[in-house]
């Protein structure tokens, strides 16, 4: 009978040309957007610098050489140019500046910083220019000190201080959510379906039980969530790093989605209901995705969020080649969530029938 | 006496404050047509979902081919053939599909699909997608999905509700030849002359609570007035329609009346219907 019924819900999934298109756009979309972003980490700063005409050639040449900046012009080209975003950060240095370095007498300089600049970086732009212009012996043309630049992070190092990772990588987890997502959003669509219109009735007056019919649905639900996703790690060649983890991982994710979909349908009637349910969950449920791609703008509220577990260990695995016993807290709490709102959207949809 | 397949004892069920049905009783016979008349709201809807094991009662019990619907509904339901009031049919699915997938529910081997469409009147159709079948078509092929496991009792929630003239042929005939072959048929309805023509018996519900249970022939005889209606041209060659109650003391006088007041056209008697009676025994009509 579950057999049966799973045939039946899978003909129905892809027949409806909404889900159908959306399901093979995200799985190509996805893949694509992996590949289209850098596969190498982007560390560098694009700065500019302007410094003044009776500056030698070789203390030009060395300048910009030492904090790795464009030589530009004038203050105003160097303006213009970071407010376009051509540049991150820059600087001018007038002829009293750089008599002042030259007498080795305190300096203060202004960065110009591009708009949008958080926080943190503005932080680290101050690190790079005291850095920078304190190491330049301008006689010599030597470094007065040696910098070790070399950064331990204690702990597991998810900002990618000491190793950055690239972004597609870092963007995975994210992809994943999302294809899980549209799953969650096709799911919950075909059991509002059953109650809507009223098919849910006509199968509980057979010898189907209602245990059968919630056991079809979440095996459905699962599976194809599961094989959504582990065909994009497939694609993106990410299924060998940790084979065993990420296979976890997936199932026990396809086991949240599965839930929340059961919830969704619990409370929704209609396709627009549902869609207008998923598309929340959706937005809650990407957001440690989001994080993993701009660590500095997570919270901490964001690991009350169920898929915060599932992209951790996502991230953590596929990153940083974290092992089960790193991982395994974060599987447990995705299962018990993934649980929950599976029970607790049963109860409620037995109790619409 | 045929085997009681449906017996109903004090069957409650109350959403709230609200008694929807109220402390019913009845048994059905094998092969036996019920007519389950009452207007919307009567509790005619909660009374089949009660029977079919959707529902749990409030009070009473309910017991089917001797076996409480509600201990051992899925035993029970593989006995059990339901047609709904709306179409819930996959419309997405054509019909052999939605056919075979009750087949496979039920278990049943070797199932051929098109034999009963066929039956239903759907053969040439079936490859359509449901959504493109008319209302007529999806009530025939709801009937045809709760024939597919040869059900002992047959439970329809107005069949032929809103359906043309053909449509409601077909249904009437498949209900005829079910009950013949010895399927107990619960039909529910508003429509009180196809109850009349289908019933074997007709029970009359009014706001949760059975007003009368009988076949339709003796509730006639103890409830309907029957009546003699003439038409009469006076001599000034006006025409006058007289409706003469035939059961009174004096009716024998007023037709004599009727008779001598001018030159008889038509004369012809008249027989209570379902509907009359149902507004006798409950003081409203079927459709408030």
């Amino acid at each position: 009978m579950i057999g049966a019924l799973i045939e039946k819900d899978f003909k129905l999934y892809f027949r409806n040309r909404f889900f159908l298109v959306v399901t093979l756009l995200g799985l190509v979309a996805f893949v694509a957007l992996y590949y289209l972003m850098p596969s190498k980490p982007d560390d560098t700063i694009a700065t500019a610098i302007v410094l003044p005409e009776n500056a030698t050639s070789e203390m030009k040449a060395f300048l910009s050489d030492a904090m790795d900046s464009n030589l530009l012009a004038s203050k105003e080209e160097l303006l213009e140019a970071v407010e376009n975003g051509d540049y991150q950060a820059g600087t001018v240095l007038d002829e009293a500046a750089l008599a002042a370095i030259d007498q080795g007498k305190a300096v203060t300089i202004t960065v110009y910083s591009a708009p949008g600049t958080t926080p943190e970086f503005k932080q680290a732009l101050i690190s790079l220019y005291t850095a920078g212009f304190n190491n330049i012996d301008l006689d010599t043309g030597q470094t007065k000190i040696k910098i070790n630049d070399k950064i331990i992070v204690l702990g597991p190092d998810l900002l990618g201080i000491g190793e950055p990772v690239a972004l597609r990588d870092r963007m995975l987890p994210l992809l994943l959510m999302m294809m899980f997502s549209i799953e969650l959003m096709g799911l919950a669509n075909l059991i509002s379906e059953e109650l809507t219109q009223g098919t849910a009735r006509a199968l509980l007056v057979t010898p189907l039980r209602t245990g059968q019919f919630f056991a079809a649905k979440m095996l459905l639900g699962m599976g194809l969530a599961f094989i959504e996703t582990l065909l994009i790690t497939i694609a993106v060649g990410k299924i060998t790093v940790a084979p065993v983890i990420l296979i976890g991982a997936l199932l026990v994710g396809s086991l949240l989605v599965t839930g929340v979909a059961f919830f969704i349908a619990a409370f929704a009637g209609g396709f627009m209901s549902v869609l207008s349910w998923s598309v929340l969950f959706l937005f809650i449920l990407i957001l440690p995705g989001i994080g993993v791609i701009f660590p500095t703008i997570a919270s901490n509220w964001i690991k009350t969020i169920p898929s915060f577990f599932l992209v951790d260990a996502l991230h953590r695995a596929l990153n940083y080649g974290a092992g089960w016993g790193d991982v395994r807290m974060d599987l447990l709490i995705l299962f018990g969530s993934g649980l929950l709102f599976l029970l607790l959207g049963g109860w409620v949809l037995r109790r619409r029938f | 006496m045929t085997a009681t397949t449906i017996s109903v004892h004090n069957l409650t069920y109350r959403f709230g404050k609200l008694t929807a049905v109220d402390h019913i009783n009845f048994e059905v016979g094998e092969g036996e047509v019920l007519g389950f008349l009452g207007p919307n709201g009567a509790g005619k809807t909660t009374t089949v979902r009660m029977l079919t094991g959707q529902l749990k009662p409030t009070e009473g019990n309910v017991a089917i081919l001797g076996e409480d619907i509600h201990q051992s509904a899925k035993k029970v339901q593989q006995y059990l053939g339901v047609s709904f009031e709306t179409a819930n049919l996959y419309e997405e699915m054509n019909a052999v599909e939605n056919l075979n997938l009750f087949a496979r529910l039920f278990k049943i081997r070797n199932f051929k699909a098109m034999d009963l469409l066929e039956k239903v009147g759907l053969s040439g159709r079936e490859k359509e997608k449901v959504a493109a079948y008319s209302k007529g078509m999806k009530q025939r092929l709801m009937l045809a999905r709760a024939l597919i496991n040869q059900p002992r009792i047959l439970f329809l929630d107005e069949p032929t509700d809103g359906l043309d003239p053909v449509s409601s042929q077909t249904i009437h005939a498949i209900i005829r030849q079910a009950s013949e072959d010895g399927t107990t048929v619960f039909l529910t309805t508003h429509d009180m002359v196809k109850a009349d023509k289908l019933s074997h018996h007709v029970a009359f519900i009014n706001k949760g609570k059975i007003a009368a249970l009988d076949q339709p022939s003796e509730l006639k005889q103890h409830y309907g007035k029957r009546l003699l209606k003439v038409e009469i041209e006076d001599d000034s060659g006006r025409k006058h329609t007289h409706s003469l109650p035939l059961d009174e003391k004096d009716s024998a006088e007023k037709v004599r009346e009727a008779f001598a007041s001018g030159r008889v056209l038509t004369a012809h008697t008249e027989e209570a219907t379902l509907e009359d009676i149902f507004i006798e025994i409950t003081g409203r009509g079927l459709l408030g």
